[in-house]
């Protein structure tokens, strides 16, 4: 009973090494730091475990 | 209250800080005083969210009707009814949660576990029997323990009290700054919540909410709810009034936006990159969530900031120039979101 509607998912990537993911969460655009104590990423994971979300390789 | 309850609760209630509960007044709204059928998920006071899954629709806001000392309460109105819940439909009004490290002294999972008494304040013209939860993860699973309370008379505040068992076997199963206790407040729920008996202790039994209304079955309804307090041992205290500075912090160290700019100014070269260092108003829970929103520019692009790392006291946003020059600066603002 936790719901959080993640539309896309892309790494950001700082001086070659991934720093974060943005996200399309609700609407809105997110940074989301890479940390399982993060819902946003917690759920990110989640989703892509169940293969229902792909997180985009970084520009 | 007679002298002599007044000094046994005195000599049986803990000193210091009482209530587990961030934002039980209904005080802080950071995110907004009003939302229009708010999907599932949202949060619409601080720490508190709406969930569910009905054909129902329910405007939530912040409400200036409130029992005596009190000055708000959360208020729900259904404006499209659902007459005919499905089995597994639901409407709950939930608390986000207190973190593991701050109900450790619960001693969860052991002989010496404590008793809970959850306090709080409702209204509705919806009268009858509705639930009350509290919940965690205990590493397996989630197990709850769920009340019944009536709301007896239309329209008029009442507070209702319930004392929850302890919970000697079962102990928090996430992180010291994971989520620790729950709470749902059921305003419906379909046939499969609401087997017979209702579960009588902590446990994973699906009957949580037995005889609770459908408080969505009409547009008629209205549910308010404010002055929520859960505490330690079999007594209701009084409530504990926090001021509401002391109160919004406790909430931003969950969510919080910057009011003021945040600015970058200075000496630009064309093409390289320019970092503002933020610090958050609190050490926030967990590392934040976070959106930019760009407000001006001068000698950089209109196109959005990037930030390249965040803990949980700050981050640092970067943009790259598109001039080189003196007096170039860019400013924006910022939310950070470390909810539970």
């Amino acid at each position: 009973m936790n719901e959080i509607d993640i539309i896309s998912a892309q790494y950001v990537s700082f001086e070659g090494t991934n720093s974060c993911v943005k996200a399309v969460i609700n609407g809105a655009e997110w940074f989301v730091p890479i940390d399982p104590a993060n819902r946003h990423y917690a759920e990110i994971m989640r989703q892509v475990e169940a293969g229902t979300l792909v997180i985009a390789e970084a520009d | 209250m007679s002298n002599a309850r007044e000094i046994a609760q005195l000599g049986s209630v803990p000193s210091g800080r009482r209530n587990l509960i961030i934002n039980g007044a209904m005080n802080v709204t950071q995110r907004g005083t009003s939302f229009t059928a708010p999907a599932s998920g949202s949060v619409i006071c601080d720490r508190w969210t709406v969930e569910y899954d009905n054909d129902a629709s329910v405007d939530w806001s912040q409400s200036t009707d409130a029992p005596d000392g009190f000055s708000h309460s959360l208020k729900a109105d259904v404006t499209t009814a659902d007459t005919n819940l499905a089995t597994a439909q639901y409407s709950i009004l939930y608390y986000k949660g207190t973190e593991v490290q701050d109900v450790s002294h619960l001693l969860y999972g052991t002989s010496g576990a404590k008793k809970l008494t959850m306090s709080f304040w409702v209204k509705s013209n919806k009268t009858g029997t509705y639930s009350a939860e509290l919940a965690f993860y205990n590493g397996t699973a989630q197990v709850e323990h769920s009340k019944a309370y009536t709301i007896n008379t239309s329209n008029t505040w009442e507070k209702k009290e319930l004392t929850f068992d302890a919970n000697t076997t079962d102990s928090f199963g996430r992180a010291a700054n994971g989520q620790g206790l729950i709470i749902y407040f059921w305003l419906a729920a379909g046939s499969q919540w609401q087997g017979s008996p209702r579960s009588s202790t902590w446990g994973t039994s699906n009957n949580r909410a037995t005889d609770n209304v459908n408080f969505l079955d009409s547009t008629s309804n209205e549910f308010y709810i404010t002055g929520v307090q859960l505490e330690v041992g079999s007594v209701a205290t009084e409530f504990e009034n926090r001021s509401y500075g002391e109160e919004l912090a406790l909430c931003q160290r969950y969510y919080h936006g910057s009011e003021a700019y945040e600015i970058w100014s200075g000496y630009a070269v064309s093409g390289t990159n320019n970092f503002h260092n933020a610090d958050f108003k609190t050490t926030m829970r967990a590392i934040p969530s976070l959106t930019l929103t760009l407000i001006g520019q001068s000698g950089f692009s209109a196109t959005a900031l990037n930030t390249s790392s965040a803990t949980k006291d700050g981050f640092h946003a970067y943009k790259a120039a598109t001039a080189t020059g003196g007096g170039k600066y860019f400013y924006f603002t910022y939310t950070a979101d470390a909810e539970l």
